[in-house]
């Protein structure tokens, strides 16, 4: 499921790692779970493409909101660090 | 139980606790009475977690309908302080002489230069980070040197001309904003400076607190305060006898304990002032090619500060928020319609690239439809809530806004500026002008109280206008000018 989400959104396994780790100190395994479950079905090729784009949306949220709560968290997602250009490190597209 | 005091200073926020610091310096005695708790570690937690929750810390405001605004404040021992984020400009010369200089609402009874030497020290306490600014006579002798230029200073500071450093709380250049998020605690807590001036105080000789204890009602008899009525968050009931009272909670809660005393007569608890904040997006043709901040805020435009103009809208400054575009709600977007992987993460770090994001805050016109009253309704300590009605911004704080709005996009024309979103930021942290300075007001120029001569009204809520700016620093100054006033003069 983690590999999923990191992979969902473009982050790298060790990025992967960090965030979700924070999300889910904060918000307890089980809450996280099941956030991650929800995100992961709705994001997911098929069945995600099934469901209404608010039920997508609504799934979609509250996992991202918990990987991004702040300052820091974004700024990591956007690739910035202070010494390095907005986008010199992320993944190119392929 | 009655207690004979010196001196009484309700509240423990900026003004309160600088009041003291300076009658404790002088030898005087000083009781604090603080409806929260006396947490000295309280710097170690986020602010939501700071203020234990207890029958004398619950918020008793309640709105008015269709007139309401998120007013935020924290009881605790550091008071409303201990939510700050540290910025810490000073108000200009002209915001104290708006009826002699521009015609409209009134004159402070004291001007810029009167506080000049009250503003330095108020900066030296609380360890300001700033730097000489010709709008700001005086303003040599920070403590700290100005914050560095972020990257989106750089950028954007020449083309909005006055711009310099912002004035703020202990930053740490070293430590960079935001901070790595491995790291716990980042050592940028603009509240630790007043957390240490609680904790000397506390060890001081002559001072005390009274914690988790309301200040109910001021007694009164031959033009003084004979007696402050004290619930404790456990109901039960005390009295102090004091020689002199300052209160010097926020703007609110000043007005409400003069309203529950019955010395709620007019102007008492009118011309309740704030500031909004609008958050302003705006997309650049070409990307950030850095980007560095060493905090929040590192800068500030003063291009709509003052003028001639301030007849017809309201001042306006322009801050850079360095961190920038928050992305998670276009992320939500893009995933919900379908985009994944590499390819989306690199268009949300070009979005964040491509947008400027800064704040601006509108100064409006004080206003006696924005006041405060008793609730027929009780708080959990048996006390009159109070209600407040504020109803929205006015025409001429929108004017103001939306001056700033079209002259970001062609003063930033250079770099294809564009506003592409536009929300409110954050409101309702600057409770002012309920008990304001002036021969119109509740208080004279020293806030002692017109009527009754031993009480002093101090804090926020002594603003007779209000500036664009953030209050903190005045407040600040102007306790401490009350400070040296009380310690100098018999009880």
């Amino acid at each position: 499921m983690a590999r999923r989400v990191g992979k969902a959104l473009g982050l790298s396994s060790e990025e992967s790692r960090l965030l979700m780790a924070r999300a889910r100190a904060e918000l307890g395994n089980r809450n996280f779970a099941v956030k991650a479950l929800a995100f992961a079905v709705a994001t997911a090729p098929v069945v995600g493409r099934l469901l209404p784009r608010r039920v997508r949306q609504a799934a979609i949220r509250p996992l991202v909101y918990a990987l991004i709560p702040g300052p820091a968290e974004n700024l990591l997602y956007a690739g910035v660090t202070a010494s390095s250009s907005a986008s010199d490190d992320l993944p190119r597209p392929g | 139980m009655s207690d004979s005091v010196e001196t009484v200073v309700v509240g423990s926020g900026f003004s309160g606790l600088l009041i003291a610091r300076e009658l404790v310096a002088a030898g005087r005695e000083v009781t604090v009475i603080e409806r929260g708790s006396v947490r000295l570690d309280a710097d170690a937690e986020p602010p939501e977690r700071r203020e234990e929750h207890t029958a004398a810390t619950e918020h008793n405001t309640e709105p008015a309908a269709g007139a309401q605004h998120p007013w935020k404040y924290g009881y605790a021992f550091g008071g409303s302080s201990l939510l700050w984020n540290g910025v810490a400009p000073r108000l200009l010369p002209s915001d104290f002489e708006m009826r002699s200089r521009y015609g409209i609402w009134r004159d402070w009874p004291i001007g810029y230069h009167d506080l000049i030497p009250f503003y330095q020290e108020a900066e030296r306490a609380l360890n300001m980070s700033g730097g000489p600014h010709e709008l700001f006579p005086g303003s040599d002798a920070y403590p700290a040197p100005p914050p560095s230029p972020s990257s989106i200073d750089r950028m954007l500071g020449p083309l909005l001309e006055p711009f310099g450093p912002l004035p703020i709380a202990r930053p740490l250049d070293d430590v960079p904003y935001p901070p790595p998020i491995e790291a716990e605690g980042s050592g940028l807590e603009p509240a630790a400076c007043m957390l240490e001036i609680g904790r000397r105080l506390t060890q001081a000789e002559g001072f005390s607190v009274r914690q988790q204890t309301v200040a109910a009602r001021l007694r009164t008899a031959a033009r003084r305060v004979t007696e402050i009525e004290c619930v404790a968050a456990d109901g039960s009931r005390s009295s102090i006898r004091p020689q002199r009272v300052v209160v010097s909670a926020h703007g609110i809660e000043n007005a409400a304990l003069l309203l529950r005393s019955g010395l709620g007569e007019p102007p008492v608890g009118r011309w309740l002032g704030d500031h909004t904040h609008v958050v302003l997006e705006i997309e650049l043709s070409e990307p950030m090619e850095r980007w560095s901040a060493s905090s929040r805020d590192t800068g500030i435009s003063y291009a709509w500060a003052d003028g001639e103009w301030r007849r017809e809208r309201g001042s306006a400054i322009v801050v850079p928020f360095n961190p920038g575009l928050l992305l998670r709600d276009a992320l939500v977007e893009e995933l919900t319609d379908g985009a994944r992987g590499p390819g989306l993460r690199l268009e949300m770090a070009e979005r964040f690239a491509r947008t400027a994001v800064v704040y601006v805050s509108v100064e409006d016109a004080p206003r006696e439809d924005r006041y405060l009253e008793l609730s027929s309704h009780t708080d959990r300590l048996g006390l009159p809530r109070t209600r407040v009605v504020y109803p929205a911004d006015s025409d001429y704080a929108i004017r103001g806004l939306s001056e700033v709005c079209h002259g970001l996009e062609e003063r930033l024309a250079p770099l294809g500026a564009r506003i592409v979103n536009q929300r409110l930021g954050g409101r309702g942290g600057h409770m002012l002008g309920t008990c304001f300075m002036g021969p119109d007001g509740v208080v004279d120029e020293n806030l002692r109280h017109h009527s009754l001569r031993n009480l002093y009204m101090a804090g926020g809520s002594a603003f007779p206008t209000h500036s664009a700016l953030h209050p903190t620093t005045t407040i600040a100054a102007l306790a401490v000018r009350l400070g040296r006033h009380l310690a100098s003069s018999d009880a």
